[in-house]
């Protein structure tokens, strides 16, 4: 590949002046003429019949311009994966939180206080909150048409799974839990909705999937999908939840109810109680491994709780079942998964996908092997690592492995071999890897690549569009960058649109890491479409053949003669005369090489790239009080080629920083069914001092079916870090974290069983 | 969450203050810094019909040390904000424990704004500002129509969100005396992570020695969030009152166990009364070791 210009060089995010300047409008900002504010009525009780509701005092209330409830709604039942959603809790709410009624009223004060004017006649019933609890024979049922409340299973199963067991020299088994998080996005889920003369539904709402979600919704609603555009202005982070949620639909219902249009924002309160949090999981594993530290057989069983309905609860589970069983050359696997419904929040995707709550797991059994056969965590992890070029064993094909390069890469930067020797009390340093996927082939089955539009104007306009979705992370300084490469022009001549879904390609969206290699590709196909059309413009103009024609840093010429040279506006200018007007306009679209997986065996390939990292955490624990203080952090990042080094590192702090509050403090704490931390008071993220510096290596193996080699970054970026730090805690104390958060309490029981032991000599 | 509709109106200074309190001090809510009242009116804590801003005295704004004219003592503004108390020159020099602690309360915008004496009329049993002026004897000037009133800042909490401040009356200033014997303080707060957290439970050391520089003096000991108010422990004080530097280093543990077992901490969300019992004990024997250290380097010897 000849020289890059654009692509591989660290800009900071093309809209960052905008936002640091507070001028960028946020779907909060958004208003539009005769606008009304609604407001959700949650339910106070996790588990209730609703025997009556009386909304005649709200609606008189002066300012009050419609009132709905489920009787609002077509009733018809749907969801994202399974059709167990009802916008509005039907004949009962299932969990503390569950939308019964809501308002739209002049200004935000009227339609609050008419919330309390809603009166709704409950009968509590009795509630099951965990899911080993919902699995029970006697459990409460959260529907009545799901048996022992089970929403899905999954099966996976390869190789010889008991003889593997037979023939291993150590088996490690044990029981692991990883809890409730919430992802802590700076603005709130929520839309605007708009009904015009017609019925079509417009909203605008920040949405990692705008496409798959106005399938889902024109299904709530009983009208066409071409009935609702979605459009997605900038807005305040997603890390997962930002998919289907009732309230976007609730905006709509209360549109169609009062003919104005209706901007509906989850107070942080409501987000807390009713958002899509993380999957909680039961993650049973036995691990056996050789003499020599070969790793033979693996058996997990993971029990995920889905809350009151499925968002993509199950998908998650399936995930955790065997997706890390590509990061190793596993042979002999077996996973069961079930996913059980609750009467709590239903969960949802977050940084990870289930990934990261199985790596936490694998990850900590890894170095209870090691321990068990005094070989060095990092000399087992580089002993099994899956390599370039390996199919696994449930047939992914690892194209580019950057894994055993990130392990070395991490270990010598952190001083592994050195700290490690040099024990020092209640001092620790420990390490996790990670694979992930850069798109995942059976999450739409339809397709799974990318498109992408460029659109040149007369005045050499660059407008990008894209069907994925900018939440933050910076997905569209990444396609700037690629259509700027492509097209041979500087960072500022390209503008992204925002996503519109009467106008950009129908993308799938952001999720399971898929943005940059799939819409990037898309991107790159289109820019070279247009790229086609301009060389033809310019051929002319320059007398040479278009196959000649270059164009860099915005100026075309024949290829070996740049002394002759013709500016990009004046070609773009040529092209739209030659077009009696029309815009240049490239389209494209990239095929990933990948195989929808067999639906018994699972076999097959689910995304064309596969990420890899290796993080190392250092902690030092204070033996009195129990609190764990992360003092260094490397993460090494198998991520192709970064695209922009800035910002691929950037994810790594990110992920990095969000992965050790979920390890040292977040959880979503429940008491008599309703969560009792929903807000940041007391749902504690971490601050900027609890964060040590975190080092990002980024290894970059070039991967050939990246655009330039890229893959993804967003999930790995997260996926090690609570088995670094709790392989650290380890390191320190001997003190093995099953648990997830790390609670300073529980740590300083544990260290003080330990004090009490004569024999113990860590 | 939003903010129920008030009449608000903003004193142009105390005396006005103090004539509309007596007014209308009954229906009316003062407001300082704002950073606890406005929190606890958007949750429908507080409903205040009338809610009287001080936010223009700026008389109340001040540290003065009266050294020549008045018994030696600093007075503090009651509107004096967090992170000027915090790095004031004066009190570092000489109540390093108070500074340390206002330095803890919230993030900094909510130290840029929040006052001392809003720290401790709101009276929550966390105060991180308590257990500081607790342990340095703190006297607090109540100012009403009818004139002033010093009172003890012991006597002037009486349950969460409680105090004996009357309707008509506002926390004017607060009023320490200087050490005059080499005296160290050292303060610490349970929280769940390194900053912008509310106190789980505080420690506040204070000591002074007397003119041999080798016996302690004065002993105070307070805790923070492990009560309905914040409270000194006396009989840990007495422990180690009197006795020389040395003594009282072999004493810690005790005088540890005694105050923990004076706290009556609560379960919550933020930590189960156990854990906080268990860090009250920690954090009494880390803040006596160093304030004991400190003393003894300062004793010349």
């Amino acid at each position: 590949m000849s020289k890059l210009d654009v692509v591989g060089k660290s800009f900071p995010q093309i809209d960052a002046l905008e936002k640091a300047m507070g001028k960028t409008k946020f779907v909060t900002d958004l208003a539009l003429p005769q606008m009304l504010h609604g407001r959700v009525l949650r339910s106070p009780y996790p588990h209730a019949k609703i025997k009556n509701i009386d909304t005649s005092k709200a609606a008189r209330l002066a300012g009050v311009k419609a009132v709905v409830t489920y009787a609002d709604t077509p009733g018809i039942k749907y969801g994202p994966r399974t059709d167990d959603w009802t916008i509005f809790a039907d004949d009962k709410a299932r969990f503390y939180g569950d939308e019964v009624a809501a308002v739209a009223a002049v200004d935000e004060d009227t339609a609050e206080g008419a919330l309390d004017l809603i009166e709704v006649e409950y009968e509590e019933l009795p509630f099951v909150a965990d899911p080993l609890e919902a699995m029970q024979a006697d459990a409460p049922l959260v529907h009545d048409d799901k048996p022992g409340n089970i929403a899905a299973e999954f099966k996976v199963e390869a190789g010889d799974v008991d003889q593997a067991f037979k023939d291993s020299h150590v088996i490690y088994e044990d029981r692991y839990y990883t809890n409730q998080v919430y992802q802590a996005y700076m603005e709130p889920m929520g839309a605007l909705a708009e009904i015009d003369k017609s019925g079509r539904l417009t909203l605008w709402t920040g949405t990692q999937i705008p496409n798959m979600m106005r399938m889902t919704y024109a299904t709530a609603l009983g009208v066409s999908a071409d009935n609702i555009r979605v459009i997605v202005p900038d807005y305040g982070g997603a890390f997962g939840a930002k998919m289907e949620n009732n309230v976007h639909l609730v905006a709509a219902i209360l549109a169609r109810k009062s003919g104005r249009p209706v901007r509906l924002i989850n107070t942080r309160h409501d987000d807390f109680i009713a958002g899509n949090p993380r999957v909680p999981m039961y993650i049973d594993i036995k691990l056996g491994a050789t003499k020599d530290g070969i790793l033979t057989g693996k058996e997990v069983q993971v029990v995920g709780g889905a809350g009151a309905r499925v968002v993509y609860s199950q998908v998650i589970v399936a995930t955790a079942c065997y997706r890390v069983d590509s990061l190793y050359r596993f042979k002999h696997v077996r996973s069961k998964g079930f996913t059980v419904y609750t009467n709590t929040v239903p969960t949802a995707c977050f940084r990870g996908f289930g990934n990261s709550q199985m790596t936490f797991v694998l990850e900590s059994a890894l170095d209870m092997i090691a321990e068990q056969l005094n070989i060095d965590p990092v000399d087992l992890r580089l002993k099994n690592g899956i390599g370039p070029n390996e199919t696994s064993v449930h047939g992914w094909k690892i194209n580019s492995s950057g894994l055993k390069e990130c392990v070395v890469k991490a270990a010598e930067k952190a001083e592994w071999k050195t700290k490690r020797g040099q024990k020092k009390p209640f001092k620790g340093i420990g390490l996790s890897c990670c694979n992930h996927v850069s798109g995942n082939r059976p999450f739409a089955r339809e397709f799974d690549g990318g498109a992408g539009i460029v659109r040149i104007g007369r005045d050499g306009r660059i407008t990008v569009y894209h069907g994925e979705s900018d939440m933050g992370q910076g997905q569209k300084t990444t396609f700037a960058q690629i259509a700027a490469e492509r097209l041979g022009v500087p960072l500022e001549m390209i503008y992204v649109a925002d996503v519109d879904t009467d106008i950009s390609p129908f993308g799938l969206g952001s999720f399971a890491t898929r943005g940059t290699l799939m819409g990037g590709n898309g991107v790159l196909a289109a820019a070279k479409d247009a790229f086609k059309q301009l060389a033809e413009t310019a051929a002319g103009m320059l007398e040479a053949s278009a196959e000649d024609v270059r164009c860099r840093k915005g100026s075309f010429f024949i290829s070996g003669s740049p002394e002759k040279s013709l500016p990009f506006k004046e070609v773009a200018a040529q092209a739209t005369y030659d077009r009696h007007g029309a815009p240049v306009v490239g389209t494209g679209f990239y095929t990933p090489p990948t195989v929808l997986p067999d639906l018994e065996t699972k076999y097959g390939n689910i995304s064309p790239a596969y990420p890899f990292a290796c993080q190392i955490a250092e902690v030092e624990i204070d033996p009195d009080t129990g609190q764990v203080t992360v003092t260094n952090f490397v993460g090494a990042h198998d991520v192709g080629r970064a695209i922009n080094p800035l910002a691929t590192e950037g994810q790594v702090r990110g992920g990095v920083t969000q992965g050790l509050g979920w390890t040292l403090m977040e959880n979503m704490a429940y008491a008599d069914g309703k969560l009792i931390n929903p807000d940041f008071v007391d749902y504690i993220v971490p601050s900027a001092l609890d964060v040590p510096e975190i080092k990002p290596i980024l290894v970059e193996p070039i991967e050939p079916n990246g655009p330039y080699g890229a893959k993804g970054i967003g999930e790995p970026a997260l996926n090690p870090t609570m088995s670094a730090i709790t392989n650290a805690i380890y390191n320190a104390t001997g003190i093995r974290i099953k648990e997830l958060p790390v609670s300073p309490e529980k740590l300083l029981e544990e260290i003080n069983k330990k004090r009490g032991q004569p024999t113990d000599n860590k | 969450m939003r903010i129920q509709p008030f009449d608000y109106w903003a004193a142009p200074g105390l005396n006005e203050a103090l004539n509309e309190l007596d007014l209308h001090g009954a229906d009316a809510t003062v407001i300082a810094g704002g950073t606890d009242l406005v929190l606890n009116m958007k949750k429908k804590n507080i409903l205040p019909r009338r809610v009287i801003s001080l936010h223009n005295l700026n008389e109340l704004d001040f540290v003065l040390t009266d050294e020549s004219l008045d018994n030696d003592s600093v007075r503090i503004g009651a509107l004096s904000k967090h992170a000027d108390l915090a790095e004031n020159p004066f009190l570092k020099q000489h109540f390093p424990i108070l500074c340390e602690a206002v330095g803890l309360i919230g993030s900094w915008q909510i130290r840029n704004v929040g006052t001392i004496g809003g720290n401790i009329c709101n009276a929550s049993p966390a105060a991180d500002s308590a257990p500081p002026l607790l342990v340095l004897d703190a006297q607090l000037v109540l100012a009403s129509k009818k004139g002033e009133k010093k009172i003890s800042l012991e006597s002037f909490f009486t349950g969460p969100g409680a105090t004996v401040l009357e309707p008509d009356q506002i926390l004017k200033e607060i009023v320490i005396e200087l050490p005059k014997q080499p005296s160290a303080g050292c303060y610490m707060k349970l929280r769940r992570r390194k900053a912008v957290d509310v106190s789980l439970a505080g420690v506040a050391f204070q000591a002074e020695t007397g003119p041999d520089r080798k016996t302690l003096a004065k002993v105070g000991i307070a805790l923070g969030g492990v009560a309905p108010t914040p409270v000194r422990v006396p009989e840990a004080e007495a422990l180690l009152a009197g006795r020389t530097l040395d003594e009282a280093v072999t004493k810690i543990s005790d005088c540890a166990e005694i105050a923990a077992k004076a706290a009556s901490p609560i379960d919550d969300v933020r930590a189960t009364a156990s854990y906080r019992r268990t860090i009250i004990n920690v954090f009494i024997q880390r803040c006596a070791q160093n304030v004991l250290n400190t003393l003894k380097n300062s004793g010349g010897d």
